[in-house]
């Protein structure tokens, strides 16, 4: 199958580059739910990437998770991004049937680096890293939220014209209702959120999973940012809150914004790069919800072994944790939005 | 009645070497990660075999007095769980529909976040249950 996948791959890249292309080596990486991932080694005999270089081939996978995007629309999403100045590898050449028939797939520029939330915020090899990723992360949010439905209609995303908030409860009541037992707690936080909602400040681009474990770090701090199949058009806040999800610190749980950075300091980060002020009480809610809906979203990992059939101890276990979030998110009703 | 060691003697002690002596020796990560887990389930499991019945038999009194239900404590460990199924059900529905005032929702956000500190000493007794515990 490699052998098939690595002539395909040549002759595709032959094709897009406009010379010979020669694939040295492909290899399977640990995918995730919505794609596979391959190592390819190539060397390329024209074009500014000419000369022995390695990507990632993105792949969709046979299944996808309800709202994500294929890998056609989340090439032209990171792309846009890119253009707008977030620091991370292009979506390249991208193809369809490469890797299985409809599939689409496109490739990225190998980065070094480590993704692993633990390691991120813990390990000493890292420590100046965290000291410039605020600063980083804070510019490349900003610039992902510089991409906006006005300025770029082409994108196939979904619901330009809902409401995010009426979104994102409704998917978030969908998810509920799928729910295999009574949650008590996240109807709770569910009805604390329907009373209150934040006003719309600006409908923009969301990453949609910006938190630690989809970065990409280095020495000198973020070389990537990963997993962009949850984009959608939003509230901006709503990256910020899910950055805050108490679950994302892995352990710092004093260091609110991704595990490595206090939460004023990292609104204000934000405030600056993004010239927009941040109003804490709206953070707070998608605060609040990010914890309901991953809450929901580890119960629902379960079923994935009890009735889908995986064999993956991970999607066991995870439910059990669901109450951490619950506890998370009447936790932070009950203490309030921060007073800055 | 088998001899000892008993069974949570035996739980904590496999529990122990997955995550003591086995874990550590695994150089795929991803093996090592698994049996990880695998330890941490079965240090829950020994943890709910020592709380399980105390907590259970807790959150149903306090579904009964949410409810202002009396009746004798369940014959059964499956009768209980039935029973708290029922009420915990009872008890969503009546957060989605009901008028509820300040002081049942006080009342019934008491029970639920009790029902989850009791759940997090067994699932991650580690997990920091202050409210300002981001200092």
């Amino acid at each position: 199958m490699l052998e098939e996948l690595s002539q395909r791959i040549a002759a595709h890249l032959s094709r897009e580059t406009g010379a010979p292309a020669t694939v040295h080596d492909v290899r399977p990486l640990p995918g995730g739910a919505c794609q596979e991932l391959f190592r390819v080694d190539v060397t390329l005999a024209a074009g500014p990437l000419e000369g022995q270089r390695r990507f990632v081939l993105r792949s969709d996978a046979r299944e996808s998770l309800p709202g994500s995007l294929d890998r056609d629309a989340e090439g032209q999403v990171i792309n846009a991004a890119v253009a707008a100045g977030v620091p991370t590898p292009p979506a390249r050449w991208a193809a369809r049937g490469l890797v299985r028939a409809d599939a689409h797939a496109y490739f990225l520029d190998w980065v070094e680096g480590v993704a692993i939330g633990r390691r991120v915020v813990s390990h000493p090899s890292l420590a100046a890293a965290r000291e410039a990723l605020p600063r980083q992360l804070a510019a490349a949010l900003a610039a992902v939220h510089r991409v906006t439905p006005a300025g770029s209609p082409h994108l196939p995303l979904p619901d330009r014209d809902v409401d995010p908030v009426d979104a994102s409860l409704g998917a978030l009541r969908a998810m509920l209702d799928r729910l295999p037992e009574p949650h008590a707690a996240l109807e709770l936080a569910f009805r604390w959120l329907g009373e209150n909602r934040p006003p719309l400040a600006k409908r923009t681009l969301v990453h949609g999973d910006f938190r630690t474990g989809n970065f990409m770090v280095g020495p000198g701090g973020l070389v990537a940012v990963l997993d962009w199949e949850f984009a959608h058009w939003g509230d901006p806040l709503e990256d910020l809150g899910w950055l805050c999800v108490r679950d994302w610190r892995f352990g710092s749980v004093d260091r609110p914004a991704g595990g490595f950075a206090r939460r004023g300091a990292f609104y204000a980060l934000y405030a600056e790069a993004s010239g927009r002020a941040v109003d804490p009480a709206a953070v707070h809610f998608w605060e609040v919800l990010g914890n309901v809906r991953w809450g929901g979203g580890a119960v629902l990992q379960g079923e994935r072994y009890l009735q889908g059939g995986s064999r993956d101890l991970e999607h066991l276990a995870i439910p059990r944790r669901a109450c951490e979030m619950e506890f998370e998110a009447l936790r932070l009703i009950e203490t309030g939005p921060p007073r800055m | 009645m088998q001899d000892r060691p008993d069974k949570l003697k035996l739980l904590e002690s496999v529990a122990r070497f997955l995550g003591e002596e086995l874990a550590p020796a695994i150089e795929d990560r991803g093996l090592a990660f698994r049996v990880r887990i695998a330890a941490w389930l079965t240090q829950m499991v020994a943890l709910e075999l020592l709380l399980g019945d105390a907590q259970d038999a807790a959150q149903l009194q306090r579904l009964r007095a949410l409810f202002g239900e009396e009746a004798d404590a369940p014959a059964t460990a499956a009768k209980l769980h039935e029973a708290i199924a029922h009420l915990e059900t009872r008890l969503v529905d009546r957060i989605r529909e009901g008028a509820l005032d300040d002081a049942e929702r006080a009342r019934i956000t008491a029970h639920v976040k009790q029902t989850l500190r009791e759940k997090l000493v067994v699932v991650q007794p580690r997990f920091d249950t202050r409210p300002d515990v981001e200092g």
